[in-house]
């Protein structure tokens, strides 16, 4: 996305704090629990108009419940929902002006899928012409022309999805919820529909609030990620900042496939402790170094000594298992390596590449280094620091039902 | 190769009848055999000492069509049906949307409603008793309270029917009740919530989805209602014995009366066959129309 196409976003990120727009939808301190269990704990949230926001996390981490508290599907124990500034807290679902699609799709088995499509526009009695003319365009967009007189039975898990999608367009609300949308599809279906539906999206300068546990699905989607654990925010932002700036343990390690290499602060050898000893960060620290970030040599010299596990080479790149005192480690490079001997090797890598984390609290310590990107050197604010306005990727807006 | 499709088609349909043969044998012993032999019974006149039987075509037929109380059984018995079908069917749903709804003490709720039905019919029968006996019964005693006088509601022509399809209803109802739970709870929440989300209310989606939904659950307790509303009697052995004057008599406590209280057996076997044509016609019916308008998931 270059920011040649988006003039408007550009004056937008420059406006003064006071005079940009408020958020689409804001969750202020919101808990939902069930007796025992938590669904979520005082989380603050606030969505921007056009936005495709993920939110991330393990299963049961409270993602489902947070949208079900947008949609109005659950009422929050404490704290209030607004959309577009409107308290709608005590609105029934309906009244939000959201569509939403279900993991399991929740088509109504008994009615074709042009039924399907149309049964809220109908419910809500909108005119015939507009009806049809909005399925048209619906039906064209999600590729379902000719389907229309089936069942749901008579259709693919694919063609499903598609029908879920064109019920939530046909709506013409400007917000869409989607939960775990693409987890019913195999995963070549998955790469697919994940384009089509931000295509879609963008088409339509809708708001999207999307939950997936997948992290490759929400870093190739979202505009903003917001990764919770344990039923509250663990970070939230654009994927490049979860990426290069982990504010946790926890995000350094959801984030990232294969994880971040976690190396305790007694094994790292001294030419390693780039200016941590100098400074004192009181207590026991973690160093995180992504697997692209770890560069495995043969040979003993001042690295961490490491010994050669196994080597897979997969076309694009290549990874690298090995045993050291830290730990198991996995380094990624692209390309074929060279053949490394079995025997001792060493890992090292860059002071700029390095995360430290509190090992007690799981918590960043250091100001994120610069780090160099595919895009170039980008120097990423402290983790602790709120970054809401300015990390966040805008998306063009034009367009609509 | 035409020789060995023949043999496996030949081996195929020699299987199906070796499958279907127990439940031949069964079905033309108790069913095939005992039909033909009571429309073969129902041709003849009654034996009695001086006069034995002889075969009289139709008469027997004849006699019951020119027969008025045959009419009155026969209107009597569509009344009972047609009150007590509906009536327990809505009941029924309405009961089960209400028992599998988020509601305190559920369990109570649904074994309270499903109490009923395993109580025997003489049992519920004699229990209903308490309700409706006059100036004693329990009916009688709160109409009293307000100051109005005893009622005999099973001894007078008027309200006798009315009471015995009252206990009906309160029988079956909470018997069809636990399909329908049953039903209810096969329904994904997700239909619900997306009904919701897309703006329809309760009754719409009750409407729309919930009952369209239910539609295979309703033809089977249609067809059990039907057959009940010809073979539910037990309870007027206790009630009424089909009194005061025929005006709570049914068809089959009518053939049973006619077969072991009158001894007419040749009159019973034509007033059974009668009924097995009409329940004959009502089941092809019900399911040829019923069948085309419910979607089977
Ligand atoms: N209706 C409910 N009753 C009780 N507990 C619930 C309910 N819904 C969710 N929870 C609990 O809340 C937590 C978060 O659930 P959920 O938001 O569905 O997680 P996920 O991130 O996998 O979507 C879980 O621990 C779950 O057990
Ligand atoms: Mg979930």
């Amino acid at each position: 996305m270059s920011n040649a196409a988006l003039p408007g976003l550009e004056r937008l990120l420059n406006m003064p704090e006071a005079m940009r727009p408020t958020p689409l939808i804001r969750l202020d301190s919101v808990s939902k629990r069930w007796g025992e269990s938590v669904g979520v704990d005082a989380v603050d949230l606030e969505i921007h108009e056009g936005a495709f926001v993920v939110l991330l996390g393990p299963s049961g981490c409270g993602k489902s419940t947070t949208l079900r508290l947008i949609a109005g599907l659950e009422t929050p124990d404490r704290g209030r929902v607004f959309i577009r500034d409107a308290d709608v807290t005590a609105r029934a679902p309906a009244g939000r002006g959201l569509s939403m699609v279900f993991q399991s799709y929740a088509l109504f088995p008994h009615l074709t899928v042009r039924d399907n499509i149309t049964f809220g526009v109908r419910v809500r009695g909108l005119p015939k012409a507009t009806i049809a003319e909005r399925l048209g365009r619906a039906v064209a967009m999600t590729g379902l022309e000719g389907l229309e007189a089936r069942k749901p039975s008579e259709l693919s898990g694919g063609q499903r999805q598609r029908v879920a999608l064109a019920r939530a367009i046909v709506a013409g609300h400007p917000i869409c919820l989607m939960d775990e949308p693409l987890s019913n599809l195999d995963a070549k279906l998955r790469h697919s529909v994940r384009q089509e539906i931000r295509a879609l999206q963008r088409n339509l300068g809708m708001t999207v609030v999307y939950v997936t546990h997948d992290q490759t699905e929400a870093m190739g989607m979202a505009d903003r990620i917001v990764l919770m654990d344990r039923g509250r925010i663990a970070q939230a932002g654009t994927p490049e900042d979860l990426y290069l700036a982990p504010a946790s343990m926890f995000v350094a390690g959801f984030i990232g496939s294969p994880p971040m290499n976690m190396i305790g602060a007694v094994h790292v050898p001294p030419a390693l402790r780039f200016g941590i000893l100098e400074r004192d960060f009181g207590g026991d620290w973690v160093i995180g170094v992504r697997p692209e970030n770890l560069e495995i040599t043969a040979g003993g010299d001042d690295g961490l000594p490491v010994r050669i596990r196994d080597v897979e080479y997969l076309g694009a790149e290549t990874l690298v298992y090995a045993e050291s005192a830290a730990g198991p480690l996995i380094a990624r490079s692209p390309g074929p390596l060279p053949p490394l001997s079995g025997g001792g090797a060493s890992a090292r890598w860059a002071g700029t590449a390095q995360h430290v984390f509190d090992s007690t609290t799981g918590r960043r310590l250091e100001p994120a280094p610069a780090i160099r990107s595919s895009r170039g050197t980008v120097p990423i604010p402290p983790a602790d620091q709120p970054r809401d306005a300015a990390g966040h990727r805008w998306c063009n807006a034009h367009g609509g039902l | 190769m035409d020789s060995i499709e023949a043999f496996q088609r030949r081996r195929m349909a020699l299987y199906g009848w070796m499958l279907a043969t127990p439940a031949l044998i069964l079905l033309t012993l108790f069913a095939f055999t005992p039909t033909v032999t009571t429309l073969w019974q129902s041709l003849f006149s009654r034996g009695t000492a001086r006069r034995p039987q002889q075969f009289i075509g139709l008469d027997n037929y004849a006699a019951l069509i020119n027969d008025p109380v045959f009419w009155q059984v026969a209107t009597n018995n569509l009344i009972y049906a047609a009150a007590t079908i509906p009536v327990s069917i809505a009941l029924a749903l309405i009961m089960a949307l209400w028992a599998n709804a988020r509601i305190p003490a559920r369990g109570v709720v649904r074994a309270a409603y499903f109490t009923p039905t395993m109580l025997p019919m003489i049992a519920a029968a004699n229990l209903w008793l308490f309700f409706y006996t006059p100036g004693l019964g329990v009916i009688d005693r709160i109409a009293a309270l307000f100051g109005i006088g005893a009622t005999n509601w099973l001894g007078q022509p008027d309200t006798a029917l009315a009471a015995v399809i009252i206990v009906t209803i309160w029988k079956e109802a909470g018997f069809f009740m636990i399909f329908y739970l049953a039903a209810l709870q096969t329904i994904p929440p997700d239909l619900r919530e997306a009904a919701i989300m897309e703006g329809a209310g309760r009754w719409t989606y009750a409407r729309r989805i919930l009952l369209p939904l239910l539609m295979p659950t309703t033809l089977f307790i249609l067809v059990n209602a039907l057959i009940n509303s010809v073979k539910l009697i037990d309870h007027l052995f206790i009630l009424t014995k089909g009194g005061p004057n025929n005006a709570s008599k049914l068809l089959l406590y009518w053939i049973w009366e006619t077969a072991f209280a009158y001894f007419d057996r040749p009159m019973a076997a034509a007033l059974t066959v009668m009924v097995l044509i009409v329940l004959g016609i009502v089941a092809v019916i019900q399911f040829r129309a019923l069948e085309r308008r419910i979607h089977y998931r």
